[in-house]
């Protein structure tokens, strides 16, 4: 009880300092992630190279598949790779090569903190997500013209490398005889389910109806479909499964359906047939946020698939939007229910 | 060097770089925009300049103050009406430390991309034909439409 109190009370102070005194604060988290980088030094050497990340799953994912090709580049041998745990914790498991320091997300952010007042001094530290919110001076908007695709803000704008990269496998769960079974059990068909991912962070979702017409639709045509979402809207059964599980799961289901997110980015190296549902390039490209669309976002485009790969199929609709888009490109319910019988079509056509 | 003492040092800084702006708010009132060249002789003042009239067209900004320190800019200001301040390169600098503790994107506008802190753009400098021309353009005045 008296835990709980203090807690209230700690939150409340940050709250008011938050709002009344930012300055302070910025200050409190500077010695914070000054102090937490000595304690990474002392633990590690004091010659570590920080790799600090602070950013989504799907970014992480592929920070994670590329960064050995700047650490050859480099020659940095003794490193540590660092960040939010929301972002790392999960995704470090596809990686077990890399050590991981853990630490809390205010502490993380600290240290972002630190990275802006210091900069380039903090030396043998390498910021992975240089794009993020909280660095508010300039940020990069370049980087998402036409000239580049989503791979290149890794490589050329984070990492800087300087010859041609390599992708690191993942390490997915093999499929076993016992996760077999455990797949049965659940009620997934060998080769004849569908996981269905109609959420994503950075684009809009269909409307709930489509989905579950698409659903009912694949139903009938013999598949059983789980869905990997929050809420158990869409008519059928959720499935949440450790990304690390992935491999085997999709290996034995068959198929993958889902909007464009980062959960695309990790299991676009699985074997597996997989439709990806992008936003529709508009006349005015927003360079301010995010770009989803298949010219930079594609799995294809960024070379996380092969081009002549057919298992997966890449569609764009104007059904999605970027997730900063706020007015619609639908224009009158017409060319609503045309987009949504011409998504329907392409998604079985494709299966 | 990351040791107790160059971040104290920049805390300080910080701290000073408040009251100068504190300062700067008193003495120029009603000021929409603070544009700060913090670069000496470099190609991003060049590309500032040159964009400077059109940046403040686009945003519509009506009152704005820049605020620099290199000689090859005063020359260039000796004819123009535009309201500016020459300050000395480490006042600006201390100005940019408080900016790192400080969200002042709003008011300011820094024509770099290595102060307060290092965005990584100049990485895709000569990557696709990317200029620091391009830089400004899109990444500080962002008026590339």
């Amino acid at each position: 009880m008296l835990k709980k109190v203090r807690c209230v009370i700690r939150e409340r102070i940050k709250l008011i300092i938050r709002g009344y005194f930012p300055i302070i604060e910025s200050v409190y988290m500077i010695i914070l992630g000054n102090g937490e980088i000595k304690k990474i030094r002392n633990k590690y050497g004091s010659d570590v190279h920080i790799i600090f990340m602070f950013g989504a799953t799907g970014d992480t994912y592929i920070q994670l598949r590329i960064i050995h090709n700047y650490l050859e580049e480099r020659d940095i041998k003794n490193y540590v790779l660092t960040g939010n745990p929301q972002g790392i914790r999960e995704i470090i498991k596809l990686f077990p090569q890399y050590k991981f320091h853990p630490m809390r997300d205010y502490v993380a952010a600290s240290i972002q903190k630190l990275y802006m007042l210091m900069s380039d001094d903090l030396e043998n530290f390498t910021v992975m997500f240089p794009w993020t919110y909280e660095l508010y001076a300039n940020r990069c908007r370049i980087r998402m013209t036409e000239k580049f695709n989503f791979m290149d803000t890794y490589c050329w704008y984070v990492l800087n490398l300087k010859q041609k990269y390599t992708l690191a496998s993942p390490q997915f769960l093999k499929l076993t005889p016992a996760l077999e079974t455990k797949y049965k059990t659940i009620g997934i068909n060998k080769g004849k389910t569908i996981i269905l991912a109609p959420e994503a962070n950075s684009v809009t979702t269909l409307d709930s109806c489509l989905w579950k017409e698409i659903i009912e639709a694949l139903q009938k045509c013999g598949y059983t479909v789980f869905i990997n979402a929050r809420e158990g809207k869409y008519g059928c059964k959720n499935l949440f499964l450790p990304y690390f599980e992935y491999g085997s799961l999709l290996e034995y289901a068959g198929f993958f359906i889902g909007v464009r997110s980062g959960l695309c980015d990790i299991i676009s190296s699985i074997v597996c047939k997989k439709i990806i549902i992008y936003p529709q390039k508009t006349d005015k490209v927003n360079y301010n946020e995010h770009r989803s669309e298949i010219d930079f976002c594609g799995l294809k485009v960024m070379g996380l698939v092969k081009q002549t790969d057919s298992n997966l199929v890449e569609i764009d609709t104007k059904l999605v939007r970027n997730i900063t888009q706020k007015e619609n490109n639908i224009k009158d319910n017409e060319e609503y229910i045309q987009e949504c019988k011409l998504l329907k079509h392409n998604i079985l056509m494709n299966l | 060097m990351n040791n107790k003492y160059s971040v104290i040092r920049r805390l300080r800084y910080a701290f000073r770089g408040y009251f100068i702006w504190k300062k700067i708010q008193i003495r120029h009132k009603e000021i929409e925009k603070y544009i700060i060249f913090p670069e000496i002789s470099s190609e991003y003042n060049f590309w500032g300049l040159k964009f400077l009239p059109e940046y403040v067209e686009k945003k519509n900004i009506k009152k704005y103050v820049v605020i620099y320190s290199d000689s090859e800019m005063k020359q260039k200001f000796s004819n123009t009406s535009i309201t500016k301040i020459c300050f000395p390169e480490n006042r600006i600098q201390m100005m940019l430390c408080y900016y790192a503790l400080a969200d002042m994107s709003s008011k300011w506008t820094v024509v770099s991309v290595k102060l307060p802190y290092n965005t990584k753009a100049e990485n895709l400098l000569g990557r696709n034909g990317v200029t620091k021309r391009e830089i400004v353009q899109y990444d500080i005045y962002q008026i590339e439409n």
